[in-house]
């Protein structure tokens, strides 16, 4: 006879924690903020959970902002290239048609991929996905409501909210996503709108006019300030790309306010005059782009349980370390203060984690960076020139265009240029500002630069490759302190 | 200033005891401050949000008594608790201001002066007290008082130091005259500017160390030597790092509680939610009798034509193997690509190799 040892049966406890096990930390929101934090926790070797109620992660960003946009953008552009930008290049093409369906298409295989990707981060780095929507019952404790039906509480030591933001409804105008749409209704219009309204000039309106205005919309923008692209954005900057992108057929009303709308009938009727008053005018569309801003989103999170307390914006109070009145409960992201970019929530995750952890956190706010999708695209980093005549302080500026650069003028792009601030004493650079080819990813330099606290004649004296866009950079960085070689 | 305390000052600048004295300057993240002095002002920190005075409870070092990191230091109450305040750094008590027993003391107030370990106290400068008007709790992030609740554990968050009531930061570490970054020696290459400045100026680049840096992380920039040239004014490059580094901090200056709503009460207590008891793990043993007849028959078969005696373990061993295969491993962790092959639904791993 022989006793055979059967191995311990290990009963299955596959993801959901029980009530009475407790977190290191429980993270509500799966978007950028939350997801990093959840995978930066994984990797200190925290006992961590992500509530993420969207049934995929990523949040706007990848699943209905930043992502999508960018793969419309990117193909719609080629469209309108092929249609109206190969004669002169020696290209000859025949019939070009649109299938929207194969471009949505190709937008969500992007997208899920990318949503995708960051569930496998999730388990590569042991994060807890859960798939619900979460509420503070008690100060350490979120109770989920399942999506996949039942409710299941979590103890957390340590509790980040990192619940987003939302587009700002227009007063009056009810969202249907289909003819009263914002930026989520934006990337899924099954046809292409002959008349399309854009209330709001800002980076997400820009974007999204853009690219039904490629496909074929008569797109009008309309904006309550006296510039394009947001307060951010440079004056000389934002003038030069409204010149280009009226060029390519968008139209601008710009210090004029919209004072009501009408979907009643087929279309939409919008009611605007000028912001300082003057005469009325109605503007029909067949879709009507809402697209004001985004506010914080923190509906439902059960904030009154715990006595959390938002500012009239609805942000999340906060202190230096993310933390609000209860230390052990932080904010990150879109639903607190700061602009509303996914890179800044993700810097604020790390660093987050890094307060929890370490003690310490590091995200510099003067150095992050902006970036319009549009074509060509508009990027900048620190401070523009308003803002230091406002601040009274003496700088110098130096710029360089696109059209003296080889690479621009090779490939037949040679809108925009590069600017540079810097203080007229030091010569530190205070900001940079680029409109042109290519600009999103040229900012990263002067990003660093900006980090590093160099000067303009440090960028000068630095070398960029020939013949490539960044010798724009580096040619506007010359002007600043001296004298551009090639202008 | 003594050269020997400033000199300290210069090695010790890491050390975050001496932001407390440097607060005036900015808060947090600029270390490098030449108004470091050995002995610094300890002031009542805020242990909550809402904190405006406290009670000192008692004193648990004596003037003259050296500490270490995560000593306590004295016992604070206020009307809601008694807290214990422990240091974050290592020094010695030089004097205590307000004594056992000091009520209603406002955050902020100097309660006492703190010195290195290694100073002598009898010839210590005490400082001034600062001026009330520099306290607010936030402050007391910044000077190296780690205020942990004596209930709470380590692995807990710290508490908060600052409230929504409290002016933020950025409006309070505005400095009216920075101090000049200190000189010290360049570790990374210097920046092309400065190298063509000192050529261009027949100075030696080892010059570089002796000029007053104010660059992120004590780094040389095109200013400071402009500056140390007589070009601009000396005071310019730190004060545009000042101005620089707040730019760099979080705006949280129109951080205002919206008026509150009429809020309905929040339901009445909610009974705790019964916890569902864990599952056990049960350890199951299960005795089968086996028949080993076949087995012995297999070895003496092969004893007999290889003449080799295999012993009845290596049999065991081998169905204990067989037995296994349909069980989850457990040891080894899946490898990335059996993950992403789960997460896009291609089942070709156990199910049970996944669990987190």
């Amino acid at each position: 006879m022989l006793r055979t040892l059967v191995p311990r049966a290990v009963p299955r406890r596959r993801g959901y924690a029980t009530e009475a096990s407790e977190h290191d930390l429980v993270i509500i929101g799966g978007g950028v903020a939350g997801y990093v934090a959840a995978i930066k926790a994984g990797q200190e070797g925290m006992k961590v959970a992500c509530i993420e109620k969207r049934g995929a992660l990523g949040g706007t960003c990848l699943n209905v902002g930043c992502i999508p946009s960018k793969s419309l953008l990117n193909n719609s552009h080629l469209y309108h290239q092929i249609l109206h930008d190969t004669k002169k290049r020696g290209i000859d093409v025949g019939d070009v048609k649109l299938n929207l369906k194969q471009m949505m298409a190709a937008k969500n295989t992007s997208v899920e991929g990318l949503t995708k990707g960051v569930e496998f981060l999730f388990k590569k780095n042991k994060v807890e996905y859960i798939k619900g929507t979460g509420a503070f019952v008690g100060e350490n404790e979120v109770k989920v409501n399942l999506v996949d039906g039942g409710e299941q509480t979590l103890r957390a030591k340590n509790i980040i909210i990192a619940t987003g933001s939302e587009a700002t409804p227009f007063p009056g105008l009810t969202i249907d996503e289909k003819k009263v749409i914002t930026s989520t209704g934006a990337i899924a219009l099954e046809s292409v709108p002959k008349k399309m309204v854009v209330i709001g000039g800002g980076i997400i309106g820009l974007e999204m006019g853009s690219v039904w205005s490629r496909l074929g919309s008569e797109v009008t923008v309309v904006e309550f300030l006296g510039q394009i692209g947001g307060p951010g954005m440079d004056a000389e900057i934002s003038k030069t790309t409204k010149k280009i992108l009226e060029k390519q057929g968008m139209k601008f009303k710009l210090n004029t306010k919209v004072l009501e709308g009408d979907a009643s009938g087929e279309g939409v009727r919008l009611k605007v005059e000028a912001a300082k008053g003057g005469k009325q005018e109605t503007l029909d569309a067949d879709v009507v782009l809402v697209a004001i801003g985004r506010r914080p989103y923190t509906a439902g999170l059960g904030l009154e349980n715990i006595g959390l307390e938002v500012d009239n914006k609805g942000r999340l109070i906060i202190d230096e370390q993310y933390r609000t009145k209860l230390p052990h409960i932080r904010v990150i992201g879109d639903c607190t203060f700061g602009p509303m970019l996914a890179h800044k929530a993700e810097e604020e995750a790390v660093a987050c984690i890094e307060y929890i952890t370490k003690g310490y956190g590091h995200v510099n706010y003067n150095a992050i960076p902006s970036v319009m999708y549009t074509h060509p695209e508009v990027a900048w980093v620190g401070q523009n020139e308003a803002e230091l005549k406002e601040q009274g302080i003496k700088y110098k500026t130096g710029s360089f265009p696109f059209s003296a650069n080889s690479r621009a003028k090779t490939n037949l792009e040679t809108e925009g240029m590069v600017k540079f601030v810097a203080d007229a004493e030091t010569d530190r650079i205070l900001g940079i500002h680029i409109v042109g080819p290519n600009a999103g990813e040229m900012i990263a330099e002067g990003v660093l630069a900006l980090e590093y606290g160099a000067s303009s004649e440090d960028v000068g004296r630095t070398s960029h490759a020939h013949p490539t866009l960044a010798e724009a950079f580096k040619e506007a960085a010359m002007s600043t302190y001296g004298k551009a070689i090639h202008y | 200033m003594p050269m020997a305390s400033f000199c300290k000052a210069t090695r010790e600048v890491c050390k975050l005891t001496t932001q407390s004295v440097c607060r005036n300057a900015s808060s947090r993240g600029f270390r490098s401050c030449s108004r470091a002095l050995a002995a610094q002002n300890f002031t009542m920190p805020a242990m909550s949000p809402t904190m405006t005075e406290g009670n000192i409870a008692s004193w648990k070092v004596k003037e003259g008594d050296s500490f270490s990191t995560g000593d306590v230091l004295l016992e604070i109450e206020t009307d809601k608790a008694q807290m214990d305040v422990e240091a974050q750094d290592d020094g010695k008590m030089a004097k205590i201001i307000q004594q056992d027993g000091a009520k209603g003391v406002k955050v902020g107030t100097r309660i006492a002066v703190l010195a290195e370990t290694d100073d002598d106290l009898s010839s210590l400068e005490i400082p001034a007290e600062e001026s009330a008007s520099v306290s607010s709790p936030q402050e007391e992030t910044a000077s190296g008082i780690d205020t942990s609740r004596s209930s709470e554990s380590q692995a807990e968050a710290p508490p908060s130091s600052k409230g929504e009531e409290t002016p933020p930061a950025s409006s309070s570490e505005a400095p009216s005259s920075p101090p000049p970054g200190k000189p010290q020696k360049q570790k990374y290459p210097l920046y092309p500017s400065i190298v063509q400045l000192l050529h261009e100026k027949g100075l030696p680049v080892s010059e570089a160390n002796k000029i007053p840096a104010s660059g992120p992380k004590g780094r040389l920039l095109k200013g400071d030597v402009l500056a140390y040239l007589g070009k601009i004014s000396s005071s310019y490059p730190s004060e545009q790092s000042a101005r620089i580094t707040k730019l760099g901090h979080l705006d949280l200056s129109n951080a205002k509680p919206a008026t509150p709503k009429e809020t309905p009460p929040p339901p009445a207590s909610k009974a705790q939610p019964s916890a569902a008891p864990e599952p056990e793990i049960t350890e199951t043993e299960i005795a089968v009798p086996i028949s080993l007849s076949s087995v012995l028959s297999v070895q003496k078969r092969i004893q007999t034509t290889l003449g080799v005696t295999l012993p009845l373990s290596t049999f065991i061993a081998r169905a204990t193997e067989l037995a296994n295969d349909d069980l989850p491993h457990s040891t080894k962790p899946p490898t990335a690509d059996e993950l992403f092959n789960d997460v896009l639904g291609l089942n070709n791993v156990e199910p049970g190799r996944l669990i987190l």
